[in-house]
């Protein structure tokens, strides 16, 4: 029995050190120096899990429609990470939603600075321009895109739609164009180009370009449209009537038709059904300018 | 003989027993022997292996006369004759076949890495049988336990303080901002000596407890020692070198258990009666124990030059290191020898109280000390952030901090990154036909030439194209201005073993090097040769395992070791064969990888500058070589222009990885993953005919895209859609590029060290299943990258394990 205990009183106290560092080596719930537990806070950032938790509300929230509350998750998560374009563009595609194009055109341009792929900015940035009336920082902002990807093809006929709406139409045609040596059948491009070779005097092309599209879909509103604006400038009014009133049936919402048929009834001395067509157009698009024009010519007709 | 003179005799043996073993080893494991005995890495290990057989009878000469007087005593004396006589014929048989100037990757190297121990064990044997019986043991006393203890916190802090010292040289950073480093170094330096003394008093405890307590604990704290040099050659040597399994656990215990014989037995050799009798650990640590200073004054002289030795040795091995395994071990001599010589000049008292439960309770306190360090700092990253910086100039601290990380949570997931890396020879592997686009059918346009120049171990930000502040790449840059400049280009692989075969390959691999027959998978070779390419190819000693011989190719840089493949010499060459070039015999294709800025060729080359330009805070030795290979490949692009074929030609810039230099500590390119590692220069200038083509350089790229490329440029748009499998760079359209969304596999070429690229190249998380860490860096544009503390381990770890698994899926590999 002493023998014993003079064997457990001389190797029990260096075994008991032993063992406390072996457990310190193994056990694998005492952290390793160094080394960062996860969820661990560095000042100035989030954790992951709260970046993931913040990023999931914040799309949550946009799905369900709430774009103002959605903003607040964004915005922490922006805060966080500056620099990381991920948030910069969560951020304008709220604005957009909620028709703040300003904020939006702004969150644009940082994420064109931060992503390796700024030509997913395109052609949204230039829209956003374009929404606040700036109109030359929108073809400036389009003709950026370009630089990014030449081919681009939302770009290309966003930027020829701006170029018409400035009355440049040899640069429209030329941007559609292009756009068409990638994707020949794009309907919207080939009545893009269609209306850019009318407004140019070219009716035989516009005519041949709107049949294309006509031929593989009849009712197609905006080639509706273009054939009977290609009818009235050809001196054929009743025909572009059909047309138009087939596309009006068609997109009732749609206010060019209301005031290319206004304009047809004017032409017609149908004054009535034009300050009708002219009011309806307007009550659709306040900002419809021919609209406006020619219910004013009619006003002072009548006064 | 006298003391110094036996001691000298007695190291050159060992020295040269332990290298002829090691290296044997390194030719039966794949990755070294393809590196260091086919690629020639360490010149002086080639010299070695060459001159083994000459060098075997000098060492021998000397070995017979460490034992001259054993031919004397009766006890000895046959023993003397047999190891004399045995070894002389093992001579003749190494004159007749130098087995080390021709050693195979195969189980016949791991035979001479064993059997080259044999002699240490035969003089340990001679020693003992002659000097043991006439030893005169000290009777077991207490009170030492208490001069172990003194040795023991003395020696920790003596290292915690010389260490401290050379990080803080080293790093040349702040010591205020290090001070909670210095903190941890001490307090793990305490508990390391803590758990010795703890060790050794068990030793002895045991040892008394025997009639013949002195030689017990001669015999009983060598065997100790031995289990821990067993545990550190295991973890500290064996492990990052991929070399695992029982082959491993017998070679670490017989390497372990030569080297403490020899000791042994040399302590045993030098005691003599006027020292008086010994205590077994005093007579244990004899051999290795500095001369002790009669005068007490001078006493503290061995202590200056072990620091001064400490920090050679820190910076030296520094730049050629492994893993930190050099810096490493020599920390662990510097342990051993501050250790031995502070047990020497330790005073021998008696008669004192037993003061050795308070003792110990000390040494154990250390531990809940420690681990409440642990657990504080684990929830502040910026002090984790200072001690990992901290450890990368400190090795002794990084020494004891890796070893008590070497029980990870998810060891599954390491074992199964081991698992899939550095596949021995011995498990069968086979081919995969590779053919990225399909059968190939040789296209009829034109064939623009195609060079690709491959400089081994360039770094990004050492060119001006990618930093600003560089102003000595001017050639390079103008290229570039011509040329599409992928700004987020990668490596596959962090070291060439692998990286230059992913290239020709055209994505990553089986881990294994190599699978054999290669051709197979090269689908470079195979495109070039189906397009009717004139090859010009510098055949290193990878390429030559991995590329078919054929009579189209032309040797560069033929006769040359490919350690001294210098890209002004290879160029020079490649604009000499373009002169006697008949364009009618196909486009040219050439290829070389040039060795110029490899840290193995810099250090060889004494680590020196080649001119006395001022390269401001970058690396000159690295920086001047780059400025001399610019002027050549300045003078190369002029001489296509001048030539009429560079508007003709396909020209690709790159590096099959980068390079550490230095940055928290770290050199070259090993087992690591860090963002200066594997990011790279990627610069390709396309010929007039591909201007309609578009590309995205801001996106991630990979070297190993360049062959897709050249398949899609050929006109054999790839059709393999694998995230391991390279992309090609240019397209007709946007809409074919890869997109970088995409979280990319990346590993290491000779260790289970795996990373994934995420958030567009901009964040790496690496898993080290060989320090059983994990980081997380942000790559940021300007550069190298910063160490992050945050790990999102779960959903890379999963990321990794699904990619490893799709490469072994793919080259149909089955993990044991």
């Amino acid at each position: 029995m002493a023998g014993v205990l003079t064997i457990a009183r001389r190797t029990l106290p260096p075994s008991i050190v032993l063992f406390l560092f072996v457990d310190l080596v193994v056990n694998p719930y005492i952290p390793r120096l160094g080394t960062v537990a996860e969820g661990t806070r560095i000042e100035g950032q989030l954790t992951v899990d709260e970046s993931r938790a913040l990023l999931a509300r914040s799309r949550q929230l946009m799905d369900a429609g709430q774009y103002q509350q959605a903003l607040a998750p964004a915005f922490e998560l922006y805060r966080a990470y500056p620099a990381n374009h991920v948030y910069s563009q969560a951020l304008a595609r709220i604005y957009h939603r909620l028709g703040a194009y300003k904020e939006e055109a702004e969150y644009w341009e940082k994420f064109i600075e931060e992503a390796p792929l700024p030509i997913e900015a395109c052609p949204d940035i230039g829209q956003a321009y374009w929404k606040q009336g700036r109109r030359d920082e929108a073809i400036a902002a389009l003709e950026r895109c370009l630089t990014y990807d030449p081919y681009e093809h939302d770009t290309l006929f966003e930027l020829g739609h701006a170029r018409e709406k400035t009355l440049d139409y040899p640069a429209a045609a030329a941007l559609y164009r292009k756009a068409l040596e990638k994707n020949p059948a794009d309907s919207a491009c080939l009545l893009g180009l269609a209306r850019a070779e009318l407004r140019m005097g070219r009716l035989a092309d516009a005519r041949r370009l709107d049949a294309r599209v006509l031929r593989a879909s009849p009712k197609n509103p905006d080639a509706l449209l273009v054939a009977g604006l290609v009818a009235k400038v050809s001196g054929n009014p009743s025909q572009a009537r059909r047309y138009l009133l087939e596309g009006s049936a068609l997109s009732p919402g749609y206010a060019d038709f209301q005031t290319l048929l206004g304009q047809i009834a004017q032409s017609q001395g149908r004054y009535r059904e034009a300050a009708a067509r002219y009011g309806r157009a307007l009550q659709l698009n306040p900002a419809d300018r021919d609209a406006a024009s020619g219910l004013l010519a009619l006003n002072r007709r009548t006064r | 003989m006298s003391r110094f003179l036996l001691l000298a005799g007695r190291a050159l043996v060992a020295a040269f027993a332990l290298l002829s073993s090691l290296y044997a080893l390194l030719a039966y494991i794949p990755f070294t022997y393809q590196q260091v005995h086919k690629g020639g890495l360490l010149a002086a290990a080639t010299w070695f292996g060459r001159a083994h057989a000459q060098l075997y009878w000098l060492v021998l000469a000397v070995a017979v006369a460490t034992i001259l007087p054993d031919f004397r005593r009766p006890r000895t004396r046959w023993a003397a004759i047999v190891f004399t006589a045995v070894h002389a014929a093992a001579g003749v048989a190494l004159a007749r076949n130098p087995v080390m100037a021709s050693l195979r990757n195969d189980a016949s190297s791991l035979t001479i890495a064993f059997a080259a121990l044999a002699p240490l064990f035969c003089l340990a044997a001679i020693d003992a049988l002659g000097h043991a019986r006439r030893i005169e043991w000290l009777d077991y006393r207490k009170e030492d336990d208490r001069r172990i203890f003194r040795a023991s916190w003395h020696t920790a802090m003596f290292l915690s303080i010389v260490y401290g010292c050379v990080s803080w040289v080293r790093a040349g950073t702040n010591p205020i901002g290090q001070l909670p480093a210095l903190g941890a170094t001490t307090l793990c330096h305490l508990l390391i000596f803590g758990v010795l003394f703890a060790a050794l008093n068990l030793v002895r405890s045991l040892a008394s407890l025997t009639p013949w307590p002195s030689p017990a604990e001669f015999v009983l704290s060598n065997l100790f020692t031995a289990a821990t040099g067993f545990v550190i050659l295991r973890m500290l040597v064996f492990h990052p070198l991929s070399f695992d399994g029982p082959s491993a656990d017998a070679y670490a215990a017989l390497l372990s258990a030569a080297i403490l014989a020899s000791i042994a037995g040399l302590s045993l050799r030098l005691w003599t009666p006027r020292e008086g009798a010994t205590g077994g650990l005093a007579l244990a640590l004899k051999a290795i124990s500095l001369p002790v200073l009669r005068n007490r004054w001078l006493q503290p002289v061995p202590l200056v030059l072990l620091a001064f030795a400490a920090w050679t040795l820190a910076v030296h091995t520094a730049v050629m290191d492994w893993n930190y395994m050099f810096q490493k071990l020599t920390a662990c001599a510097i342990w051993v020898l501050a250790f031995a010589y502070l047990y020497a000049v330790a005073p021998r008292r008696g008669d004192g109280p037993d003061g050795r439960i308070a003792i110990l309770f000390w040494a154990a306190m250390t531990m809940p000390v420690y681990r409440v360090m642990a657990a504080q700092v684990s929830h502040k990253p910026e002090v984790a952030a200072v001690l990992e910086s901290y450890a990368g100039f400190d090795p002794s601290f990084r020494m004891i901090r890796d070893a008590l990380s070497s029980a990870p949570r998810n060891g599954d997931f390491y074992r199964f990154l081991a698992r899939n890396t550095n596949i021995p020879r011995s498990v069968p592997t086979a081919p995969v036909s590779l053919e990225p686009a399909g059968k190939l059918i040789p296209g009829s346009g034109p064939k623009p030439n195609i060079f690709i120049i491959v400089i081994d171990s360039l770094r990004r930000d050492y060119l001006g194209v990618y930093n600003s502040a560089v102003r000595f790449t001017p050639a390079i840059d103008a290229f570039a201005r011509e040329s599409t400049v992928f700004r987020k280009a990668f490596t596959r692989y962090g070291g060439t073993g692998l990286a230059e075969p992913s290239i020709w390959a055209g994505g990553m691999l089986l881990h294994q090097q190599y699978v054999t027959p290669f051709y197979p998978m090269n689908a470079l070779a195979k495109l070039t040769e189906a397009e009717g390419y004139r090859s010009f190819i510098s055949m290193d000693t990878i390429l030559r395992v991995i590329v078919q011989p054929s009579p189209h190719q032309v040797e560069l840089d033929a006769g040359r070791d490919t350690m001294n493949y210098r890209l002004c010499d290879s160029l020079a060459e490649l604009r000499g064969r373009l002169d006697t070039y008949d364009p009618a015999a196909g486009p040219v294709f050439a290829y070389t990888q040039p060795q110029d800025i490899h840290i193995s060729v810099i250090n060889r080359e004494k680590a020196r500058p080649v001119d006395d330009a001022s390269y401001g805070g970058l690396y000159a030795p690295y920086a001047s070589r780059i400025h001399r290979m610019d002027a050549c490949f300045g003078g190369f692009i002029q001489d296509l222009k001048a030539r009429g074929m560079y508007d003709n030609s396909l020209i690709v810039l790159t590096a099959d990885h980068g390079d550490s230099l230095g940055e928290e500590g770290r050199w070259g390119h090993a087992t690591s993953l860090a963002p200066e590692i594997v990011r790279v220069p990627l610069v390709v200038h396309l010929p007039g005919m591909y201007a309609d083509m578009v590309s995205n350089p801001q996106a991630v790229a990979f070297q190993s895209d360049i062959t897709p490329s050249l398949y899609y440029l050929l006109g054999h748009p790839p059709t393999l859609r694998r995230d391991f499998y390279g992309h090609p760079l240019f397209t007709r359209t946007a809409a074919e590029q890869r997109s970088d969304r995409g979280d990319f596999l990346i590993a290491a070429s000779y260790a289970a060290v795996y990373g994934i690229l995420g958030d567009r190249g901009r964040s790496l998380f690496v898993a080290d299943a060989v320090n059983y860490r994990d980081s997380h860096y942000d790559i940021g544009d300007s550069g190298a990258g910063g160490w992050g503390g945050i790990t999102g381990k779960s959903e890379s770890e999963d990321l990794i394990r699904k990619q490893v698994g799709e490469i072994a899926d793919f080259y149909r590999f089955q993990p044991h």
